[in-house]
């Protein structure tokens, strides 16, 4: 490659460098870079890799809605997989397309619906085709993704995640009841009831690891009761077994000619787009995960991350299979286990490929009986309520971004419940004004594009009396609400600036009101008091000696300790503090990560 | 603000209103500290109707604790808010005294 060709690609995607000062958080007993040994490595691999392979049942039921024979999904299931293990695999390696990190891939349950519909009315082709473009849309908006967070903010994947709810509804309770002419059938029902019961025995009730494997654990209970039942038996078992040991997954799927229809396109990249950046968080994750000290996300890897979500995507259009993202779970049995050492995304993806040239796991999978099916569905929907309403409540609401959620859900649930209102659309419009889930989300972007019209993200206001304090912190609150910050950052800015007011009082260095200047993005919430007098400063943190305290004589010690601790509060609170002064004029800055 | 009190059982209980700061926390003390002289050995403070704490509420806190020791009492809390407990996490108040999630687990644990 010629000099130019290298620089091109420096400047697009910058090569691997992890500058990250780490502390070993105490809990973890293998964090990025640590050598585990290789029993630890092996032991976690094959764990995250089964953890994979409990959620391949969601491609076996899009593969079941696209119609595909057993012979095409035993295949369409095992190139999943494939694409999975060497996405992951990639995840693990330092490149400047991927993460360097314990990151794991997992198909994706929220596209899925979309592409399914796409499918159906434009052809696989055309669906794949949305993939590759979405992919490489991905790949080359990394660097940028993270940027724009501010035009999907977490809200916006709340109302993506209630109304994925609210589609997956329907085809679950009718696999779990067995739903068919108004007849409920009592072994679905009892089945599907096993499975959904032990998920949530084991969730609930059951420690770490159990929780982790919940699912599995359901499954297999499902499975049981199905084979007492006549519903799981000998004639699976022989399928399974009539399976040769191994083979490559290419045959009876053909992977469908990529073309691109922009109908079809459209939701699927605002689709992936929204998945892609909700990768980030997966980044923040595993980031914080490997580091007690961390105090801000590192841009540089999750952007590599996003990259590789990218390839993902990209490899998923090109072998016309379901969209993958990254893993949730995963995370949480990363941190169950204690080890994020990336050398176990390497194990990982080398377990799931070799799970997928064994034919007999993909045609276990697809036998799964559809009341088991039904149980996951609904306990994926109901699961996907909460998190999205836990999402959308996780921003301050006002009465704009109440509009906002609730006019996009009203939307996008109405197209869901009535599907009258959309009989009449012309078939190539059909993906998108016929989806429930593109129009709600649609809708939310744009309402929140029109709702940020003529909200200022710089504020500013003059504390004065000896209530400056709770003025600050109704301020923060009001401001928080109309830019929508996070709750708990507002109310940690509010005791930081409250304790900063007290401090100053109690040291006499302000000699008049303060002003509070507040400035915000999606990354940071920026404060400035500033006021007439000297700068403070605060000693280094001691720890404080509650007993030795309590046999102090007087009150001299406990109020010198308690001067001190304004400090150590200000300054645990904040993620930067700094405090300048000039001209008669002293300025404390306090900058809060969001 | 106003600090409602009352005694259960013969354990004292204070219920600071709104926020417990350099404005609000010498009427605390000064609430717990006569009800101590007057022979109060057990307190609680409930923070169910407590917004705010700052490092003023912070010592209130601690001179109950300073007080009631050499007469063998004792001091426990409950129904802190997130930013509350926060607060009394940096502190290391919570290696210290105890913090309940309500206010019956908080009598129990002063009466046991």
């Amino acid at each position: 490659m010629s000099a130019f060709s290298w620089q091109f690609l420096d400047k697009v995607f910058p090569p691997f460098s992890d500058k990250v000062r780490r502390e070993k958080p105490r809990e973890m007993l293998f964090i990025v870079d640590e050598k585990p040994n290789r029993s630890t490595v092996i032991t976690a691999g094959v764990q995250h890799a089964l953890v994979i392979l409990m959620v391949i049942v969601y491609v076996v039921i899009a593969g079941r809605e696209l119609g595909l024979s057993d012979a095409e999904l035993r295949s369409f299931v095992s190139l999943e997989i494939i694409v999975l293990g060497a996405v992951t695999m990639l995840q693990g390696f330092q490149t400047r397309f991927s993460s360097g990190h314990l990151v794991i891939h997992t198909p994706s349950i929220v596209s899925a619906g979309t592409f399914v519909a796409v499918a159906a009315s434009f052809g696989l082709g055309a669906a794949t085709g949305g993939l590759i473009l979405s992919g490489i849309i991905v790949i080359l908006l990394a660097r940028f993704l993270p940027r724009l967070q501010s035009v999907f903010p977490p809200e916006i994947t709340g109302v993506l995640l209630v109304l994925l709810g609210f589609s997956l509804v329907e085809g679950g309770v009718q696999r779990f009841t067995g739903l068919v002419n108004s007849e409920i059938s009592i072994p679905s029902l009892l089945v599907a009831s096993t499975v959904l019961g032990s998920i949530v025995i084991f969730s609930v009730w059951g420690n770490k690891r159990m929780r982790v494997f919940a699912m599995a654990i359901g499954i297999v209970a499902g499975l049981v009761v199905a084979t007492l039942l006549g519903l799981f038996g000998r004639e699976q078992v022989q399928t399974v077994l009539e399976q040769p040991l191994f083979s490559l997954p290419f045959g009876a799927y053909q992977i469908p000619t990529p073309t691109l229809v922009i109908a079809a396109a459209i939701p699927i990249l605002i689709i992936e787009v929204i998945r892609a950046i909700d990768s980030i968080g997966t980044g923040v994750a595993i980031d914080q995960m490997n580091n007690s000290k961390w105090r801000r996300p590192d841009m540089p890897m999750i952007s590599r991350l996003v990259t590789c979500h990218g390839i993902g995507v990209l490899l998923n259009g090109l072998t016309g299979t379901l969209s993958s993202g990254t893993s949730s779970v995963s995370l949480g049995l990363a941190h169950a286990t204690g080890v994020t050492a990336r050398k176990v995304a390497i194990v990982a993806g080398i377990v799931l490929i070799i799970s997928a040239l064994l034919p007999q796991v993909a045609a276990f999978i697809i036998l799964i009986p559809q009341p088991v099916m039904g149980a996951i569905i609904v306990y994926t929907a109901a699961y996907m309520f909460v998190v999205g309403s836990q999402l959308i409540l996780s921003r301050m609401i006002n009465t704009r971004r109440m509009f906002m959620i609730g006019i996009s859900i009203t939307v996008g649930a109405a197209i869901i419940l009535m599907p009258d209102l959309t009989a009449n659309v012309p078939s190539n419009l059909k993906p998108i004004l016929g989806s429930g889930l593109t129009m709600g989300v649609l809708t939310a972007i744009l309402l929140n594009q029109i709702f940020r019209i003529g909200v200022n993200q710089n504020a500013e206001i003059t504390l004065t009396g000896t209530h400056a304090s709770s003025q600050a912190t109704k301020f923060l609150e009001e401001c928080g609400a109309d830019w929508g910050s996070r709750a708990d950052v507002i109310a940690r800015a509010g005791v930081a600036v409250g304790e900063a007011l007290e401090a100053l009082n109690h040291t006499e260095l302000i000699e008049g009101p303060a002003r509070l200047k507040a400035n915000f993005d999606e990354y940071k919430l920026s404060l400035s008091l500033i006021y007439p007098g000297k700068s403070i400063s605060f000693e280094p943190s001691k720890k404080l000696d509650l007993d030795a305290l309590m046999n102090e004589e007087g009150d001299d010690a406990l109020d010198a300790a308690m001067s001190n601790m304004s400090g150590v509060l200000i300054k645990t609170l904040a993620d930067r503090v700094s405090s300048t002064e000039k001209h008669g004029h002293a300025e404390l800055k306090l900058t809060f990560v969001h | 603000m106003s600090i409602l009190t009352s005694n259960v059982s013969g354990v004292y209980i204070v219920i600071p209103n709104g926020r417990l700061d350099t404005n609000t926390s010498p009427e605390a003390e000064a609430l717990i500290t006569d009800a101590i002289v007057s022979g109060e050995t057990r307190v609680v403070m409930d923070f169910s109707k407590t917004d705010y704490i700052s490092s003023a509420g912070l010592r209130v806190i601690l001179k109950t604790a300073k007080l009631l020791k050499p007469m063998n009492g004792a001091v426990a809390l409950c129904n802190a808010n997130e930013q509350i407990h926060e607060v009394l996490e940096i502190s290391g108040f919570l290696s210290m005294i105890n913090l309940l999630g309500s206010l019956d687990e908080a009598l129990s644990t002063i009466n046991a």
